[in-house]
C-alpha cells in the first residue's frame, strides 16, 4: 500500500534522513521506533507531503506522491496525526472535527455524516464536549479529537505521530485501547512512538530508526525479544521509559 | 424551528432598526459635523472589517490594504466625475475613459456613484488577486514587508500617472454623492459578508491554518486558498470604502492614502480584537470617538500631535497588556438576544458552535 524507498531529507545542513526505505502493506498497523531526532517525525511529515524529500520515492497505492502537495495527499487517501496534537485551540471540538473533511467534496456529505458518527461513537467524550472550544480540553481529550480529526478524512492510511506524548498512564492506555481498536476495524496505520512497550502489543511490524537510517525491522514479537531493542529501548529488565 | 430563525435575527434586527433611527433623527437634524463624524465612523469600521477579514482571520499581516482603498478613490472618482468636468480637468485622458461618467441618477438616488464603486472594487478585486497570487504565499514578516511594498508601489504609480490622477496635485471636484444611507449599506453589506464568511467551511480554514498552519496542511488544508479568499474580498471592501471616502470627501491627493491610515486601521483592528467581527466595529467607535476628542484638546492645548502619542501608546498598551484586544476571536452574541437564557448562557458556550453538527 505504501512504499518508501531510499528517502532523503534535509534540514538546511542538517540529513535528517539518509536512505530510510519502509513499507506498509494494507490492514497492516506498522510502528516506527527510535529515540529523539531519529528522523521519526520527519519520515511521517515527508510521507504527508509536509516536508520536501531531497532523494528517494514514495508511492502510495500504486501512485507516486513523493512531490504531491499535501492537500493532494490527504484526498488520495493518507491523514496524518501531527506529533504533540496540534488542535485548533480557538475552534470548538464539532469544527475541529469538521475541517478534518475539508479535503472531501461537497457531495460526500452524507458520508461526511457517517464519518462524524463514528469518530462520536469511538470517542464518546467528544460527543458531550463537541461545543466547547478545543483549547480547553485535557491533553488527553486533545489527543482523541487529533485522532478523530485526522479519521474524518476518511483515510485509507492512518498517520500516527506520538500520540502517547505527555498523557496520564491511564490515557495512554485508553488511546492504545482505541488503536487496537481502529487496527481490528482494518484500518491501516503507520505509528510513531517512543513507548515502545505499547507500540509492541499493537503493531504487527515495526522498523526501529537510528540518526536517520533504518538499523532493524521485522515482526513485533521477533523485535521485542532482540537483545539489541531490549537493551536500547525497553530498559534493562524491561521497563519502559 | 422559523420561531428560532426568526428570534435569532431579531437582536441585529433591533440593533439595525435602532441606528437607522438614529441616523434619520441626524439627517433631520442638519449637524453637519455630527454627521461627518458619522460618516467618517462608518467608512472606518469598513476598513477595519475588511483588514480583519485579511488579516484578523488569515493571520497573514498585509499592510497594504490602504494601497486597495486609494485606488478605490481614484478609479471611482474618476468615472463619477462629469464629461464636461473631465475635459477641463484631466484633459488628457484616453478617449474611452473621458466619454464615461456614471454621474446618472435614478429619480434621487445616483446610481452612476453606485456603479462606478462597484466598477472599481471589481477591478481592484482583479489587481488584489493577482498580487495574491503571488503574496499569500509568504508569512509572518515576510507578508508585511512585500505588502507594504504594495502600498508603495501604488502611491508611487498615483503620483506619477498624472494623465488619471493629476499626479501630486489635489484631485477635487469629486461629486458629493456619500451620505449617511450610503455608509449605512454599506457597513450592512460588509458586516453581513464578513460575518458569513467568519462562519462558512472556507472561515474555518482561515481561522485553522492561522491557528496551526501545520496542521491545517497535515489535514488537507490548501492554506493559499482561504488567504487569497479573505485578501481578495478584503480589497473589494477596502475600494468600497475608498470610493465611499472620495465622494464625501471630494479632494485628496495620493499622500493622503499612506501609513497613517494604515497604522490607524491597525489600531482599531488590534484593539477590537484580531478575528472578531464586533470588536472591529467596537475598535473603530472607540478610536474614531477618542481621536475626535483628541483633536478638541490639541486645538484647545495647541500640543499638536498629541492623539498620535496617544494611539501609539493605547496600541503599546494593549499588545503588551492584553494581547488579544477587547474581544479575541469572541463576538458579541446579539443573536442570542432575545432567545431564552439569553446574552448570559451564550456566555458559557463558545457562540460560533454549529447546530447541525
Amino acid at each position: 500500500m505504501l512504499e518508501v524507498v531510499d528517502l532523503h531529507v534535509r534540514y538546511g545542513a542538517i540529513r535528517a534522513l539518509q536512505g530510510v526505505s519502509l513499507r506498509v502493506a494494507e490492514g497492516e498497523l506498522v510502528a516506527l521506533i527510535g529515540s529523539n531526532g531519529a528522523g521519526k517525525t520527519t519520515t511521517l511529515r515527508t510521507i504527508s507531503g509536509l516536508l520536501r524529500p531531497t532523494q528517494g520515492s514514495i508511492t502510495f497505492e500504486g501512485v507516486d506522491i513523493t512531490r504531491a502537495a499535501s492537500d493532494r495527499i490527504v484526498s488520495l487517501g493518507i491523514s496524518h496525526c501531527p506529533e504533540g496534537r496540534r488542535i485548533f485551540g480557538g475552534l470548538t471540538v464539532a469544527e475541529n472535527l469538521r475541517l478534518g473533511a475539508v479535503s472531501r467534496p461537497r457531495s460526500e456529505a452524507a458520508a461526511v455524516a457517517e464519518d462524524l458518527a463514528m469518530v462520536l461513537e469511538l470517542f464518546p467524550l467528544l460527543r458531550e464536549r463537541r461545543d466547547q472550544a478545543g483549547g480547553t480540553l485535557s491533553g488527553g481529550e486533545q489527543q482523541m479529537l487529533a485522532i478523530g480529526r485526522a479519521l474524518m478524512s476518511r483515510p485509507r492510511l492512518l498517520l500516527l505521530d506520538e500520540p502517547s506524548l505527555g498523557l496520564a498512564p491511564l490515557m495512554v492506555e485508553r488511546i492504545f485501547a482505541t488503536i487496537a481498536q481502529l487496527k481490528e476495524r482494518g484500518r491501516t496505520i503507520l505509528l510513531v512512538e517512543q513507548n515502545v512497550h505499547h507500540a509492541f502489543d499493537v503493531a504487527d511490524r515495526a522498523y526501529v530508526l537510528e540518526t536517520g537510517r533504518i538499523t532493524l525491522d521485522g515482526p513485533a514479537g521477533v523485535l521485542r525479544s532482540d537483545p539489541k531493542v531490549e537493551q536500547s529501548y525497553l530498559g534493562v529488565g524491561g521497563v519502559a521509559l | 424551528m422559523t420561531g428560532d430563525r426568526l428570534r435569532r435575527a431579531g437582536g441585529p434586527g433591533a440593533v439595525i432598526l435602532l441606528v437607522s433611527a438614529g441616523l434619520a433623527v441626524l439627517e433631520a437634524s442638519g449637524q453637519a459635523f455630527w454627521q461627518g463624524l458619522a460618516i467618517n465612523l462608518g467608512i472606518f469600521t469598513i476598513l477595519t472589517l475588511a483588514l480583519n477579514l485579511t488579516s484578523g482571520f488569515t493571520g497573514v499581516f498585509s499592510l497594504g490594504q490602504i494601497g486597495f482603498m486609494a485606488l478605490g478613490a481614484y478609479v471611482s472618482a474618476i468615472l463619477t466625475l462629469p464629461v464636461g468636468l473631465k475635459d477641463a480637468y484631466l484633459s488628457d485622458l484616453p478617449d474611452w475613459l473621458a466619454g464615461v461618467h456614471l454621474d446618472q441618477m435614478a429619480g434621487p438616488v445616483p446610481i452612476g456613484f453606485l456603479g462606478a464603486t462597484v466598477v472599481a472594487a471589481l477591478l481592484v478585486t482583479a489587481i488584489a488577486w493577482l498580487v495574491g497570487r503571488v503574496l499569500m504565499r509568504l508569512s509572518g514578516h515576510f507578508v508585511a514587508v512585500a505588502t507594504l511594498g504594495f502600498l508603495v508601489i501604488v502611491r508611487v504609480v498615483l503620483f506619477n500617472a498624472d494623465t488619471f490622477t493629476r499626479g501630486s496635485r489635489t484631485f477635487s471636484n469629486v461629486t458629493p454623492n456619500t451620505n449617511l444611507w450610503w455608509v449605512w449599506i454599506w457597513l450592512l453589506v460588509v458586516v453581513y459578508v464578513v460575518w458569513r464568511v467568519k462562519r462558512s467551511p472556507v472561515g474555518r480554514e482561515m481561522l485553522a491554518q492561522r491557528e496551526d498552519r501545520l496542521a491545517a496542511q497535515a489535514i488537507g488544508v490548501r492554506v493559499l486558498d482561504p488567504r487569497l479568499v479573505a485578501f481578495v474580498i478584503g480589497a473589494f471592501f477596502s475600494s468600497v470604502a475608498g470610493s465611499l471616502y472620495a465622494h464625501f470627501i471630494t479632494s485628496f491627493s495620493p499622500t493622503v492614502f499612506y501609513f497613517d491610515l494604515t497604522f490607524r486601521v491597525i489600531t482599531m483592528l488590534v484593539i477590537g480584537g484580531m478575528g472578531s467581527v464586533s470588536g472591529s466595529i467596537l475598535g473603530a467607535i472607540g478610536i474614531v470617538g477618542l481621536t475626535e476628542v483628541l483633536r478638541r484638546v490639541e486645538d484647545a492645548t495647541l500640543l499638536y500631535g498629541l492623539s498620535q502619542i496617544v494611539l501609539a501608546v493605547i496600541f503599546i498598551v494593549v499588545i503588551t497588556v492584553r494581547r488579544d484586544g477587547l474581544l479575541g476571536q469572541r463576538e458579541i452574541p446579539l443573536d442570542r438576544l432575545f432567545l431564552r437564557g439569553g446574552l448570559r448562557r451564550a456566555a458559557a458556550t463558545v457562540p460560533e458552535a454549529d447546530q447541525r453538527l
